[in-house]
């Protein structure tokens, strides 16, 4: 859970491109056919298992316990892939970006820059997948010692920085009549 | 020649059977819990993890459903 300041609201997320789950739910794939692949064989092919698994009952069904608990297995997989690139996250505030990366389940990183501190962004889209799709990376360039500000794979950088300078210039000017009212001369 | 290696049996009874069935359930309760406890605490958008949470528990409920139906009918023959 982000906690935000007094008078802080959220103005746009932006979050990775679905390519990029779909990319990570790839490998899960084989995983679903490995049992089908391993019953078509022992159906062709009955193992010589007489004298070593005794089965008090009925083989198959105990083949479709095996089968679902694995399809259970799989599943339970792809939810934790989800919620790891769902919980992957970049909050434009009217005061900060928060940028929060789920590294793994139990392991979460939290960063924010306020939005005066930017001094520019570059976007970053590289091959034919990535512009067809609308996904890149964002640098975000900051004043003072923090470093940069780096959120992969995000889904339409372009409009994001977008947005992000606008909301930049809005605080900027805000913080630049602050200073003129109480310093007039 | 009288065959001298012998492999040792693996009986598969029911309560064998129900003994995975309960290894299934704890590990299905745990990861359950694990994820609930992340789209509770860190999720954003509400509204997301309302659908993605009927989904996952639907489709655990229709395999865990077989699961048990198949225990069930091994126990039983």
């Amino acid at each position: 859970m982000i906690s935000l300041e007094q008078n802080e609201t959220i103005i746009l997320r932006g979050r990775r491109h679905w390519f990029i789950l779909a990319l990570r739910l790839l490998p899960l794939v084989p995983f679903i056919f490995i049992p089908l692949l391993v019953f078509g064989i022992l159906s062709i092919v009955p193992p010589q298992t007489d004298s070593f698994i005794k089965m008090s009952g009925n083989g198959a069904t105990f083949a479709i316990f095996i089968l679902f608990s694995w399809f259970l297995f799989v599943w339970i997989g792809a939810f934790i892939i989800w919620t790891d690139y769902f919980l992957d996250i970049l909050i434009i505030t009217n005061k900060r970006i928060i940028n929060i990366e789920q590294k793994a389940l139990f392991s979460r990183e939290t960063a924010s820059l306020r939005l005066d501190k930017i001094q520019d962004i570059t976007i970053d889209i590289n091959g034919i997948l990535a512009t067809f799709l609308s996904f890149g990376n964002m640098r975000i360039q900051t004043a003072g010692e923090q470093e940069e500000f780096v959120i992969r794979f995000i889904k339409n950088p372009e409009s994001l920085k977008n947005a992000i300078l606008k909301e930049h210039n809005r605080v900027v000017e805000e913080l630049r009549e602050v200073r003129i009212a109480k310093d007039p001369s | 020649m009288p065959n001298v290696i012998s492999l040792p049996t693996l009986s598969i009874t029911g309560a064998t059977v129900w003994m995975f069935f309960a290894f299934v359930i704890a590990v299905w309760v745990i990861a359950t819990l694990v994820l609930e406890y992340h789209w509770e605490n860190y999720a954003v958008n509400e509204q997301k993890i309302v659908s993605v949470r009927f989904l996952y528990r639907a489709g655990s409920f229709f395999f865990l459903a077989i699961i048990f139906l198949t225990v069930i009918s091994y126990s039983l023959s």
